[in-house]
């Protein structure tokens, strides 16, 4: 009877503690080979065969087609330069310079992936060719729920998010490149207090 | 109090075990894979359409109640997608686009569990077209040994893996340029090549 209860212990433990832990891990994700720039995090080693098994784990689990070295790098930043988590209710300064890309995207997704697509006739998403630019080719972009001018991405409703910076045909691909580059810095400028 | 102990730390190496266990289990059986989900979409060889997963409030908006099958995430909004799977037990696959695209567009192609193994972008391409030849090193000399890579700016592409996917985005700098972008993915085809001589022969020598 004391063996039988002992091994009704182990076993629970076992199961409970491994499951639970796994799930963590997984959904966390545990990114040992993430680079961050500033607020800024990409993974190069992400949807490689090279990735750990937790990235792979994950990326089974979200069914997420993760871009080749020979298409671009996604960057993703969840806090703005101070640290504070990025809010959809916040409005955001963007401003510097991206390594060289031939073009980037910038656009607005939930923690689990979805993309946060506002109303039609606001700008869900920005291209770099629709870019304006100063004159030493740096730039400025506002992400928030106010219709700003210039170069603007809107957002909707509120709660936390994360943006998605994604560089195309770039060498910032490469798993070395990721170091050392210059990400846009990211500023909070307020929030609506009506949500 | 000797063996409630031994059950403890047995119960917790068990912990690590069922951990790793379950971690490595997972890209194997995942239904929520790329994979999975793609073979939902379509059988092999036919070419499917992705989307992105879109926020809460527009698929409630749509009275959709679960996630859609072709929504993946973590999808650039400013790209289609099309995709498909194939397997090389038949030979080689080829992938073709009619024509060319202003946009940009890139490529990649995967294994079974998500990894990628081989990518491409319009400038890398020859002309700018849509035209690879992916097989097993194997397949892939017997199509050099033919001619059908003569004077094509069909690409050979050499894999590992006997079956996976190919994914195929066209950038859309605004929505005015969806339309075009849609039609060109309309154009992409996906399908085994016959490179086996057509008699009982065993090389390619007989053609000359």
């Amino acid at each position: 009877m004391r063996f039988l209860l002992a091994s009704l212990l182990a076993i629970t433990i076992a199961l409970g503690l491994g499951g639970w832990s796994a799930k963590l891990a997984i959904d966390g994700g545990t990114n040992f080979d993430s680079v961050a720039l500033g607020p800024w995090r990409a993974s190069p080693l992400i949807g490689t065969r090279e990735a750990d098994p937790y990235a792979k784990a994950r990326l089974a689990k979200l069914a997420q087609l993760t871009l080749g070295g020979g298409e671009g790098i996604m960057f993703q930043a969840e806090a703005d330069g101070e640290g504070r988590r990025l809010l959809l209710e916040c409005t955001y300064r963007l401003t510097g310079r991206t390594p060289a890309a031939r073009f980037f995207t910038l656009s607005a997704h939930s923690d689990d992936g979805r993309v946060d697509l506002p109303q039609s006739g606001r700008p869900g998403w920005l291209t770099s060719n629709a870019l304006l630019r100063r004159e030493d080719n740096s730039f400025e972009i506002t992400v928030g729920p106010q219709a700003r001018a210039g170069n603007w991405l809107a957002t909707d409703r509120t709660g936390p998010y994360r943006l998605t910076f994604a560089l195309y045909d770039t060498p910032a691909s490469a798993i070395t490149g990721a170091a050392g580059l210059e990400m846009p810095a990211i500023e909070r400028e307020g929030c609506s207090d009506d949500g | 109090m000797g063996r409630f102990i031994l059950a403890l730390l047995t119960g917790l190496v068990g912990a690590g075990l069922v951990h790793i266990a379950i971690v490595f289990m997972i890209p194997r059986i995942s239904e929520n894979s790329a994979w999975s989900r793609l073979s939902a979409l379509g059988d092999y060889f036919e070419v499917v359409r992705i989307a992105p997963l879109r926020d809460t409030a527009f698929t409630r908006q749509n009275g959709a109640s679960e996630t859609p099958r072709d929504a993946f995430a973590f999808a650039d909004p400013a790209f289609v997608v099309a995709s498909c799977r194939f397997v090389l037990d038949d030979g080689p696959v080829e992938i073709t686009a009619n024509g060319t695209i202003d946009n940009f567009w890139s490529a990649s192609i995967y294994d079974s569990r998500g990894g990628n193994i081989y990518s491409i972008n319009d400038r890398a391409a020859i002309d700018g077209i849509v035209n690879l030849v992916v097989g097993t090193a194997q397949q892939i000399e017997d199509v050099r040994a033919t001619t059908l890579l003569e004077d094509s700016p069909a690409l050979p592409v050499i894999v590992d893996v006997l079956q996976g996917y190919v994914t195929v985005r066209v950038l859309i700098d605004e929505e005015s340029k969806r339309p075009a972008a849609d039609s060109f993915l309309r154009t992409v085809a996906c399908f085994p090549i016959d490179i086996r001589p057509t008699a009982s022969g065993e090389a390619g020598s007989e053609q000359g």
